[in-house]
């Protein structure tokens, strides 16, 4: 019987591919849409990404996300060390400075000041340079984006020479740094060096990174440090999800994806529910012959499922598709406001499970008049 | 037919296989890695307490002062020169004060040369004219009482006339008087200088020889030297600067005393109560290769200061406070420099 189906479903072209392409078009839309959103809030955590080193991060107690740091004192990078199950600990500076090129042009930038000796935090991925490079005198390195931001129309390289906060800075390297949420160009150097670009008169910490040894668990040694030293420890898991946490509640973000990916449903259900709806309504007849003939309406309800099932999977898989090229496109540029990006396995698999359910219920639905149909209509003309 | 039959199918599952294999490949790696080159470890056991410490001197630095303001003429040590106690250090321009010098010695010859003068008494050529002077006067003398005795026996016998007389007696008084005054100077010649006279200008001599000596000391202290034997850390004055006495910050020239070198320990308040006396610790010097220098324990500074220096952010507490705790670093590490920050652990 699946094959009649088949033949049944692959008879009208224009409404097979009609279907086909709803499905993959609401599966593009839900799946790109919620990978992006995804994205952004990975994005959203860029330096605790970058700082892969440290799995405890000490702040004020105030800090609630990570690009709101506020200083604390040096010798709190001390009083952290002093605290037992703690590997190491090392000071991280972050704050916006004014940049400004040669010819005058300002740009407001994310400043990272990464420990002089212990590079935590400094950038993964170095494209030109090396991390020694941070060492030279005045030495800045800029994440490619923002340096084709900066000098557009310049092909990167070192030697570039600006100022921030009045201070002669020299670009000794560049990385490449994914989209982060402020979307600012990044620029890293000693924190020493950041320091005083910053303009700061003293010499701040806004946090303190740590590593737990390994006989104890991040989770305690975060704990101890806050009831020890009176400063907020997280570790890195939680204060991604903090970031998150204040990032949801603070912009209209989830709301604006969650509408767009509502729409990828309703679209897909739309489409797909009226074309099965047309299909079935026109294929009436040919159901009403399998009726007459003693089909119960069980197996022509499998035949239908059989047929939305294919439709489905052949939707998702051109829809899925569809997504992974479009980041494959957009998500590996060096610079650009998507680098980075990428669809999550479980948005991966999830979207998959979501547009073949739906498919099917569409199907149902608009099915119901197959399945009440007289066989008699068959002999009415 | 065979275009949609077959075809809608192979593109999807091409679709499908892209998407797979660019999923592994574009989905980023998450781990943690190692620090490339992380802060030392300490060896003192689990229940530590750290804190920022810098070395200095033994004893603290000394900060030499100008004790008068003048232009610098000349500045006799360098950084790192080793100078035992009163050895000169800089000289201030002494021109002013020499010209005084030349001025008040002279005053002070001058008290001297009258003092020995009058020490010498009378001239003795002047004796001769005041001898002389009285042999004329008892001569005149003489002659005027002859010629009064005379007129005295005249007039009785009626020779004379009264007038005469009286001339001749008055002329005889008056030798008289001029011979007693021509003896009186000879004898205050021959008496010499009177002695409060050379009293007078002995206490001259002695005025004048302080207000000399007082000279040579404002000259003395034109040369700043060292108080104590020590090294030179730091000269930050230089000929034909302006050194003022009233400087404070910034001292001229530091000097810091031999011995093993210390390193004060930053500790802040709230840790404040952990801190033990003797107990171990071990410094990280701040670089590439940090290792591990030992300490001894000297003294905990009885008093909790004002933290310097302050993040200066707008939730900052200002009255942060810290303690000094004074290690001695045991031996003779190299490369340890006054001025240093280390990194230290203690036990606590």
């Amino acid at each position: 019987m699946n094959l009649v189906a088949f033949k049944i479903l692959l008879h009208d072209k224009a409404k097979y591919v009609a279907l086909v392409l709803g499905v993959s078009f609401a599966t593009l839309l839900i799946s790109q849409q919620s990978a992006i959103f995804h994205s952004l809030m990975h994005a959203s955590t860029r330096d605790i990404l970058e700082a892969n080193q440290a799995d405890i991060w000490v702040m004020k107690s105030s800090v609630e996300t990570l690009d709101q740091g506020y200083p604390i004192a040096e010798l709190s990078v001390n009083r952290v060390r002093s605290i037992p199950g703690v590997q190491w600990a090392v000071p991280y500076y972050q704050s916006t400075a004014q940049l400004r090129t040669e010819d005058g042009r300002m740009k407001l930038v994310q400043l990272v000041g990464i420990d002089d000796l212990s590079m935590v935090g400094a950038p993964q991925e170095m494209l030109i340079g090396t991390l020694d490079d941070f060492h030279q005198p005045d030495a800045i390195v800029m994440d490619i984006a923002g340096y084709t931001n900066i000098f557009p129309g310049v092909e990167p390289t070192v030697g570039a020479i600006v100022e921030i906060g009045q201070r002669r800075a020299v670009v000794a390297g560049i990385c490449y740094i994914g989209a982060s949420w402020s979307g600012m160009p990044r620029v890293y150097t000693r924190r020493s060096l950041a320091v005083s670009m910053a303009r700061e008169t003293l010499n701040p910490v806004t946090y303190v990174l740590a590593r737990a040894d390994s006989k104890h668990s991040p989770e305690e040694v975060a704990k101890k440090i806050t009831k020890a030293t009176g400063l907020k420890a997280r570790t890195r898991a939680e204060f991604m999800g903090d970031t998150r946490t204040w990032i949801l509640k603070y912009s209209g973000i989830a709301e604006n994806f969650g509408i767009t990916i509502l729409m990828g449903v309703v679209i897909g259900v739309a489409i797909v529910g009226q074309t099965f709806y047309m299909f079935s309504v026109e294929n009436l007849k040919q159901f009403a012959t399998l009726k007459a003939i003693g089909i119960s309406n069980w197996v022509i309800l499998r035949m239908i499922m059989t047929q939305a099932l294919f439709v489905s999977t052949i939707g998702y898989c051109l829809g899925i598709g569809a997504a992974n090229f479009f980041f494959a496109m957009t998500s590996t540029q060096l610079s650009g406001g998507l680098r980075g990006m990428f669809m999550d396995p479980s948005i991966f698999i999830g979207s998959g499970i979501f547009i073949v359910l739906v498919t099917l219920l569409a199907c149902v639905v608009s099915v119901r008049k197959v399945l009440t149909v007289d066989p008699a209509v068959v002999f009415r003309g | 037919m065979m275009l949609v039959k077959f075809g809608i199918p192979l593109v999807a599952a091409i679709a499908i296989g892209f998407g797979i294999a660019t999923l592994s490949h574009l989905t980023p790696k998450e781990q943690l890695t190692a620090a490339q080159n992380p802060p030392p470890l300490t060896t003192l056991g689990a229940n530590t307490i750290s804190g920022l410490g810098e070395v200095q001197m033994a004893g603290e630095p000394i900060a030499i002062a100008s004790p008068i303001s003048g232009v610098v003429s000349k500045v006799h040590v360098i950084p790192g020169q080793t100078v035992s106690a009163g050895e000169p250090l800089f000289t201030l321009d002494d021109r002013a004060l020499r010209a005084e010098l030349h001025n008040r010695t002279a005053t002070l010859a001058t008290a001297n040369a009258k003092l020995l003068k009058l020490k010498a008494g009378t001239r003795p050529e002047d004796l001769p004219p005041a001898r002389a002077r009285m042999v004329a006067a008892t001569a005149t003398f003489h002659r005027n009482e002859d010629a009064w005795e005379r007129a005295k026996r005249l007039v009785e016998q009626r020779v004379l006339s009264e007038e005469e007389h009286l001339a001749r007696k008055f002329a005889y008084d008056q030798s008289s008087a001029e011979l007693a005054q021509a003896k009186a100077d000879l004898a205050k010649l021959e008496a010499g200088t009177w002695c409060h006279d050379i009293q007078i200008a002995e206490h001259e001599v002695a005025s004048a020889r302080s207000s000399v000596e007082q000279v040579q000391v404002d000259l003395d202290r034109l040369v700043v030297r060292a108080p104590v034997d020590g090294l030179v850390l730091h000269v930050d004055v230089r000929q034909g600067e302006l050194a003022e006495s009233t400087r404070s910050e910034n001292p001229l020239v530091q000097l810091g005393v031999h011995g093993p070198l210390r390193v004060r320990v930053q500790v802040d308040e709230e840790d404040a109560s952990r801190v033990t006396h003797n107990a171990r610790a071990e410094g990280f010097v701040r670089g590439r290769d940090r290792v591990a220098i030992d300490l001894r324990f000297v003294r905990i500074d009885p008093r909790i200061v004002p933290k310097k220096s302050l993040t200066g952010g707008t939730t900052e507490r200002v009255d942060t406070r810290v303690l000094f705790v004074v290690y001695e670093v045991v031996g003779e590490p190299p490369q340890i420099y006054a001025g240093q920050k280390l990194d230290v652990f203690m036990e606590g």
